[in-house]
């Protein structure tokens, strides 16, 4: 049950975490510091999802299904299970800082239930497709907390210029989203969800 | 039609657009959402200095 509703939630993976943007730019208050610090921490996510894609090769992050023809465990895959799905946190929790509202952090457990949920499902790919592999390496990486140790090398890498074009769109994305929540520095914009409490500048 | 069959299917396949076309507008938003965030950071540190 877990597994379908995550394998339904993994096809439409790039559009969930859009209300959450929504709710980040109706209620955006950001402060110059909030802003600097929230777009610092989504290019760090973005970093992260540049190195991995440097392992998974740029074509899986488009795919619909999961799909894939050796299990990859170097690089940052030596470390998490889901370091897409940790970076797009990241970023995620970037726009939130940008936009300068505790309260927006609070739908912080619904992201994490739906890539967990996501993650489950790709899971269960990775039994029936790796039999051999995917038990010891579910068992030894975890999912979404990193462990401490040196990532493993791979013996060959995807160049990062192949990966960076198909990856524009999800940067694009991420940058109108700042852009979006950055231009109530300059403007003032109604804000439709107004609660007084904010991260900096006090109330 | 030049491509894609004739009548109705091949005039839709016709007014499809181009490949080229949607990558050249994904970079110009690309370049444009870059311009716009790397002002508006610059604007934030001069907000911070002020």
């Amino acid at each position: 049950m877990t597994e379908t509703f995550g394998r339904f939630l993994y096809t439409f993976r790039g559009f969930i975490p859009l209300p959450v943007f929504a709710a980040a730019f109706l209620a955006a208050a950001p402060h110059p510091a909030s802003f600097l610090a929230g777009t610092a921490a989504a290019a760090a996510g973005e970093a992260i999802r540049l190195w991995a894609l440097t392992y998974i090769g740029p074509k899986s992050r488009a795919e619909r299904k999961t799909r894939a023809s050796r299990l990859i465990r170097e690089g940052p895959y030596s470390i998490v299970r889901n370091p897409l799905y940790v970076a797009n946190m990241i970023m995620i929790a970037g726009v939130l800082l940008a936009a300068n509202r505790p309260w927006l952090f609070a739908l912080c457990p619904a992201l994490v239930a739906y890539y967990f949920l996501v993650a489950k499902a790709e899971e269960g790919f990775l039994r029936i497709a790796f039999p051999a592999e995917a038990d010891s390496y579910i068992r030894e990486v975890g999912a979404f907390i990193p462990a401490l140790r040196k990532p493993a090398p791979a013996a060959e890498r995807f160049p990062l210029s192949e990966c960076i074009f198909p990856e524009i769109n999800t940067i694009a994305a991420a940058e109108a989203c700042l852009c979006a929540v950055g231009i109530k520095l300059f403007v003032r914009i109604p804000v439709a969800l107004d609660f007084s409490d904010r991260i900096f500048g006090g109330c | 039609m030049e491509s894609g069959g004739s009548g109705l299917i091949g005039a839709i396949k016709s007014l499809r657009p181009r490949k080229r076309f949607r990558r050249a507008a994904v970079a110009a938003f690309f370049i444009l959402v870059t311009a716009g965030l790397a002002a508006e950071m610059i604007g934030a540190v001069a907000l911070l200095l002020e």
